[in-house]
């Protein structure tokens, strides 16, 4: 009887440890997530668009001041006189580019995290070049004035464009066999 | 039918410690997340030495000596992570020569490390790398003004394996932290030179990679003028 006594209040005593068990892994997984939780970060982002008006980075040339250039008749040195030093030469396609950026817009952020925060307004840029492809004569080939797109690579936007000067001459060059 | 008592009693203590393990295994993962951008590697990977070899790139190996007002030396990589007390962009043909923020810089040992020595694994061609204090504003504010550091100009031969990119020194301001120390806020541009250690380069590169075969020093030159590329052309097919 007595030893029957002692079972049901040992099964008892057992029974709410494990209970309080359960409950200490429940606080901890709690306040575990908790502190996960206030660790996490956050971000927001507004563009808004502007005219394009203000130069970030070099030289803007316009559309006026590339009525010089005629392909298979002006020579490097012209080009040079006329429009200055390059930014970028690629020997290997003896290319020349002008680089230069405008504001299309303004971002907005603001920057959540931990304890601290931080927000801010950066200019949005649109990339502009100007490319011109010489000869092996160092005379123009071909140019054009482009746009990069943000999510293209520099190189590849060159590579792209070289690519379609080949497509280009091998089109003109079956027009004439035709 | 009731279990007997021992028998619960270890189910509830295997349910806790399952329980803890549970709880262990997140913050590991937690702590993985948060360390795992600023993590510093270490010597180049099998991938990497397999490419040197091949001559496709090569190990470029840099010193960078700086010190701050009044002559007070300046460790460039104290802290081996993210954003030490020096920052690199580097450029190639893919960026227009323009230098984007290395994120992790590499070190052949501790103690080299100490001595300002890091090191980067590059293909053959043009590099334009810059140097710029540590990152303490927005990453688009840091990323401009990276943009407009001066760049020097690296140029990697053919068939080389092993190069030794010359000595960076500078001056900088700093501005000394909350709990010690000093960080760097500008460099002294007009002050900045490359000097040759090239006998300290040479012992650092054979010991560690004895297969490569000889170390040329090809110096950082201060990039003037336009920005040369080389690539080769796309094929017509492409």
């Amino acid at each position: 009887m007595a030893n029957q006594l002692m079972s049901t209040q040992f099964r008892r005593i057992t029974k709410s440890r494990a209970h309080e068990g359960q409950a200490m892994c429940a606080r901890m997984i709690i306040s575990f997530l908790f502190c996960a939780l206030i660790s996490q970060t956050g971000c927001v982002f507004l563009p808004i668009p502007t005219q394009e008006r203000k130069v970030l980075a070099g030289n803007p040339v316009t559309e006026d001041q590339l009525i010089f250039l005629a392909p298979n008749v002006t020579t490097k040195s012209e080009v040079m006189v006329r429009l200055g030093s390059p930014d970028v030469i690629w020997e290997e396609a003896h290319l020349f580019a002008y680089n230069w950026e405008m504001r299309q817009g303004i971002l907005l952020w603001a920057v959540g995290a931990y304890y601290s925060g931080a927000a801010g307004m950066s200019d949005i840029p649109k990339h502009y070049m100007l490319l011109i492809q010489f000869d092996d004569q160092d005379r123009v080939q071909r140019f054009e004035r482009a746009v990069r797109p943000p999510y293209k690579s520099y190189g590849d936007f060159l590579k792209e464009w070289i690519g379609d000067s080949y497509k280009k001459s091998s089109e003109r060059l079956n027009q004439r066999q035709d | 039918m009731k279990q007997p008592l021992r028998t619960q009693s270890r189910e509830r203590v295997a349910g806790q410690r399952r329980g803890l393990g549970i709880l262990r295994l997140l913050i590991v993962c937690v702590f993985v997340s948060y360390i795992i951008g600023c993590a510093s590697t270490g010597l180049p990977t099998l991938k990497e030495r397999t490419a040197v070899g091949a001559s496709e790139k090569a190990i470029v190996l840099l010193r960078v000596d700086c010190v701050v007002e009044n002559q007070q030396p300046y460790e460039a990589f104290k802290h081996s992570v993210m954003d030490d007390n020096i920052s690199f962009g580097l450029g190639s043909f893919e960026t227009g020569g323009e230098p984007k923020r290395l994120a992790l810089l590499r070190f052949l040992s501790p103690e080299s490390r100490k001595e300002g020595w890091t090191y980067f694994v590059l293909p053959h061609g043009i590099h334009y790398l810059a140097v710029y204090p540590p990152r303490r504003t927005d990453v688009l504010t840091y990323e401009r003004g990276l943009k407009n550091a001066p760049r020097w100009r690296l140029d990697i031969p053919l068939n080389a394996r092993l190069i030794y990119a010359g000595t960076l020194r500078f001056t900088g301001e700093s501005i000394p932290l909350l709990f010690g120390g000093r960080i760097m806020t500008s460099i002294r541009i007009d002050e900045m030179r490359v000097t040759n250690d090239e006998e300290w380069a040479r012992k650092l590169l054979t010991e560690e990679f004895p297969g490569f075969g000889e170390v040329q020093s090809v110096l950082l030159r201060l990039q003037q003028g336009p920005t040369i590329l080389r690539s080769p052309l796309p094929s017509p097919t492409e």
